[in-house]
């Protein structure tokens, strides 16, 4: 009897060939996975840092140019200045449905909805510290205040993202 | 007769395993390098943004000592350890000269050592040099702020 010559794969070529390529996509999915979370946490990484920005230097500018500072203390969780045209502004953090956004009586927000405000270590959404000279005449304001995007027990822990934001400020004395 | 070899040769299995074994060497020593180097970029605008903290009090001391107390307070040359920054014009007054040593503070998971120096270049600048330094195993690595402060 002729035996008819093997043409085609053996069972185990076959079982070979997919399980490579099986553990070959399992490693690329992951990576691009891996691509698409880092991509997403460097948007919003963006997004924070154009809002922090924003509001820093929205306040930074009207502080410097302040006329005074009526109440100056450390460990305030709000400011109010009186502003070169003699009306008072204050910063402080309003809350909606939720969430915290940086807010000035002006009726202006300076930060949107789409991050939020985060406590920093001493429980405070925005910390000012206010110093003041000897002779009262000099003021010097330190703000601080984290911005998070993402909300903590919905999103999952990778997809949350937070910037500390800070600076200091010399009040011109006029 | 003799059966026609089948299968690899020797060789040809030896020139396909050093292939594989380049290419794998190469691929896992790009990805360890760029793991290391995220880690570091991290660092590095950690230790950057410490500088800055500590030449944000140089700048509040001048503002709230003026000049006259200011330039007192500050030797010659002097180099401080301002891990912990001070945290009123009393505390600034009195800073303790001398190097962090080994002494470190820890920010985002990493060890920091902060020195400030200061040097009097004239009676109407002082210059301040805020080194923020880290180990990156066997090296040091640091950030470094300078600004030259004014009398105006």
């Amino acid at each position: 009897m002729r035996i008819k010559r093997q043409t085609g794969f053996t069972l185990i070529e076959l079982l070979v060939v997919t399980t490579l390529s099986v553990i070959l996509m399992l490693a690329s999915s992951v990576l691009f996975m891996t691509f698409l979370v880092g991509k997403g946490k460097i948007n919003s990484l963006q997004l924070i840092k154009n809002e922090g920005d924003y509001a820093l230097s929205k306040m930074e500018f009207l502080i410097r140019n302040a006329i005074d500072i009526s109440d100056c203390e450390l460990g305030m969780t709000e400011l109010t200045i009186k502003s070169l045209d003699g009306q008072d502004t204050r910063f402080f953090i309003e809350e909606d449905a939720g969430s915290r956004k940086i807010a000035s009586n002006s009726g202006i927000y300076l930060t949107s909805g789409s991050v939020d405000l985060a406590t920093n270590a001493d429980g405070q959404y925005l910390q000012v510290d206010c110093y003041e000279s000897d002779d009262q005449r000099s003021k010097y304001v330190n703000l601080s205040f984290i911005l998070r995007k993402g909300v903590p027990g919905v999103d999952l822990s990778r997809d949350i993202v937070e910037q500390e934001f800070s600076t200091g400020v010399a009040v011109r004395s006029f | 007769m003799k059966k026609a070899q089948l299968g690899f040769s020797m060789i040809e299995i030896l020139v396909a395993s050093l292939v594989v074994g380049l290419v794998l060497t190469a691929i896992s020593s790009a990805l360890i390098a760029s793991t290391h180097n995220l880690a570091q970029a991290r660092y590095e605008a950690a230790a950057s943004k410490e500088a800055k903290k500590a030449m944000e009090v140089f700048v509040r001391e001048k503002v709230l000592l003026g000049w006259t107390r200011f330039a007192d307070a500050a030797d010659t040359a002097a180099t401080y350890c301002l891990n912990t920054l001070p945290l009123t014009s009393a505390d600034f007054r009195v800073m303790s000269e001398g190097t962090c040593l080994t002494e470190t503070y820890e920010v985002a998971g990493e060890a920091f050592r902060r020195e400030v120096g200061v040097q009097v270049v004239s009676g109407d600048e002082i210059k301040v040099t805020v080194t923020v330094s880290w180990q990156d195993g066997a090296r040091d690595r640091e950030a470094v702020l300078e600004q030259n402060f004014t009398n105006y």
